[in-house]
């Protein structure tokens, strides 16, 4: 049974690769690994990379498959979920924040932020308000209509946070999300995620190799050896 | 819906997006496949359509019946009570024989005499170059033959004539040629040498006599009718009575369909591929969308609006140079005519038309159907590597 301030818990997860494309001997990545996660607490997880950091966070979020365990997410097993459950929980729960600040190209700042309330079935005029709301808290007022190739690395980032908060998430899965940035950029970048999770109550799960930013979270992991270890 | 239909409409042809270039080259080549289909749909049937209109305006007929004697005064009044039929526009009597013509220059020229009575629509079918067609006593030639055989030239005709010992016997006659006539299929008229029946009656009373008949309804429909006026008559239809040139234009016709079919093979491989390269050009974009929460089906809704809307943007465009391309037809027909030698009227039908057109919109949505199907296959993260989901 999860406890009820338990937004997040794994138990007994294991993954493995195959060695090549062509198969060969699988490689393990994760073992048995189990992990809990407090409604609007933060962890981080830190560990070497290829240490299976982001994959950990992949399986946590249902955006991978995995071989043994269990993953439950507000009280409900991901692996049992179909399509459409799994895809309503991403779409109202989850927010994600990847490395490379990937964001839809095609599109403008504005628009990257006002989509993903607009899958979630808010309504256009609402998820541009919201949207408006977010980008103006990153500092991007000015920058609405840049599309991804007009914008910073940083600034990037900065509509990447607003777009994984925009529809109000249990949990923000944040993957290396100053990896790419400079170090006053990246300063920036973490004092905002920190504040807006804090401000905002959502759950985070960080990915990162930069311990004085994990230092910044509720709780520190670190994954080494295929397993979790509790390290602060 | 609304916000699929928006991001599909954006992966479309927005001026904001990325691989509009990718849309405009499909929807092109979708544009100048259909033009290409339909123009050459266009001239085969134009072909056909001239070919058979020759053929029969020469035979004359869309039914033959054979009548079992060669009584004139009998084949008038069966013609006259024919004619009283709905199904029967007009009917006529004729009869023919093989020959061979010896001009006064001494080549000999091999083919038959048709005699027919030149009344109705007959007569405006075959024209007169030079001289009164149709002239008692005299034959008419080919305007083809007006280098050997002109007006009031002598020709020497040979004909097979029943024998009194032997079954037939070859018979010679010196005849003039009284006219020249043309029709519009020269290869296939230039061995025919036409008269009227008492000429060709006097030149051998064993001919059997037969009686054409032109007629607006179904043939088949027509030949149950005069079936049900007079049972006991031999008739048989155009195709039936020139089964081997029908079965030769059909085996025309089956080759060009093939050809076609081949044609729409390659556009159904050019949408195919079309539809994987935009695909793949979206798979990380279809990752992160699934990422905020997009659901498959979604996606897949998502990929098929944005193919019908690259496909009705090609198939507009294929369907407004095809219509372009019938307008401006008439200034070429002349090359056209020096090169082929037939002048044709192209037309377009619209059902085929739609059919394509119709064929296009459903395989472009079935491709994209497939693509992200396969796409979808795949965990999120494994998209997100962009590289060729297996």
């Amino acid at each position: 049974m999860m406890k009820s301030n338990e937004i997040l818990s794994l138990r007994e997860v294991s993954k493995s690769f195959s060695a090549t494309e062509r198969g060969g001997e699988p490689i393990q990545i994760l073992d048995s690994v189990n992990l809990t996660l407090q409604s609007a607490t933060s962890i981080a997880i830190t560990g070497k990379s290829g240490s299976g950091k982001s994959t950990l966070l992949q399986i946590s979020a249902g955006l991978l498959s995995l071989d043994k365990g269990v993953v439950l997410f507000d009280q409900k097993n991901l692996t049992d979920l179909k399509d459409d459950q799994l895809s309503k929980i991403r779409s109202k729960s989850m927010g994600f924040i990847f490395q490379s600040s990937l964001l839809l190209d095609d599109f403008t700042a504005l628009e990257n932020v006002q989509i993903p309330a607009m899958i979630a079935g808010v309504s256009e005029k609402l998820a541009k308000e919201r949207a408006l709301e977010l980008l103006e808290q990153v500092g991007l007022s000015n920058r609405l209509t840049h599309k991804s190739d007009q914008l910073s690395g940083g600034e990037r980032q900065r509509v990447a946070i607003a777009r994984s908060l925009v529809n109000r998430p249990l949990v923000l899965f944040a993957d290396e999300p100053t990896g790419s940035l400079d170090e006053r950029n990246a300063a920036v970048i973490e004092d905002m995620l920190l504040d807006l999770v804090q401000e905002k109550q959502v759950a985070l799960m960080l990915i990162t190799h930069n311990n004085a930013f994990a230092s910044r979270c509720s709780h520190v992991y670190h994954l080494h050896d295929r397993h979790v270890e509790v390290f602060a | 819906m609304h916000t699929v239909f928006l991001l599909a409409k954006r992966y479309a042809f927005s001026s904001e997006n990325r691989h509009k270039g990718t849309s405009i080259r499909i929807a092109s080549g979708l544009a100048l496949c259909l033009f290409a289909i339909t123009m050459v749909l266009s001239f085969m049937q134009a072909l056909q359509k001239n070919q058979f209109e020759d053929i029969r305006t020469f035979e004359s007929y869309d039914l033959q019946i054979a009548l079992d004697s060669n009584d004139l005064q009998a084949g008038y009044e069966l013609v006259d009570r024919l004619e009283t039929l709905a199904e029967v526009d007009h009917a006529f009597l004729y009869a023919e024989i093989p020959t061979l013509i010896q001009t006064p220059e001494g080549s000999t020229l091999a083919g038959r005499i048709r005699a027919i009575d030149p009344k109705g629509i007959f007569e405006d079918k075959v024209n007169s170059y030079r001289g009164t067609l149709y002239t008692q006593g005299t034959l008419s030639s080919s305007y083809l033959h007006t280098k050997d055989l002109n007006l009031g030239s002598q020709v020497n005709v040979t004909i097979l004539k029943k024998g009194r010992q032997a079954t037939v016997i070859p018979s010679q006659k010196e005849m003039t040629i009284g006219s020249i006539y043309y029709t519009s299929m020269y290869d296939f008229d230039s061995s025919t040498f036409l008269t009227d029946l008492p000429t060709l009656y006097a030149l051998n009373g064993d001919v059997p006599l037969f009686i054409g008949i032109f007629s607006s309804y179904e043939s088949e429909e027509t030949k149950q009718a005069i079936k049900l006026m007079e049972p006991k008559l031999e008739i048989s239809t155009w195709k039936e009575a020139n089964a081997s040139l029908y079965g030769a234009m059909q085996l025309e016709q089956s080759m060009m369909t093939l050809m076609l079919f081949l044609m729409v093979l390659v556009v159904i491989i050019h949408i195919r591929n079309s539809s994987r390269r935009l695909l793949l050009a979206k798979q990380r974009e279809i990752a992160m969308l699934r990422s905020m929460g997009l659901r498959r089906n979604q996606v897949q809704s998502l990929f098929i609006y944005q193919a019908v809307l690259v496909a009705v943007v090609g198939c507009t465009a294929g369907v407004l140079l095809s219509y372009l391309g019938i307008t401006v037809y008439p200034s070429f027909s002349d090359f056209v005519y020096s090169s082929m030698g037939v002048h044709l009227k192209l037309t377009i039908k619209p059902l085929e038309l739609v059919a394509l057109v119709a064929s296009i919109l459903i395989f472009s949505s079935f491709a994209a159907y497939v693509g992200t199907r396969r796409i979808l296959k795949a965990d999120i993260m494994e998209m997100f590597a962009h590289d060729e989901v297996k």
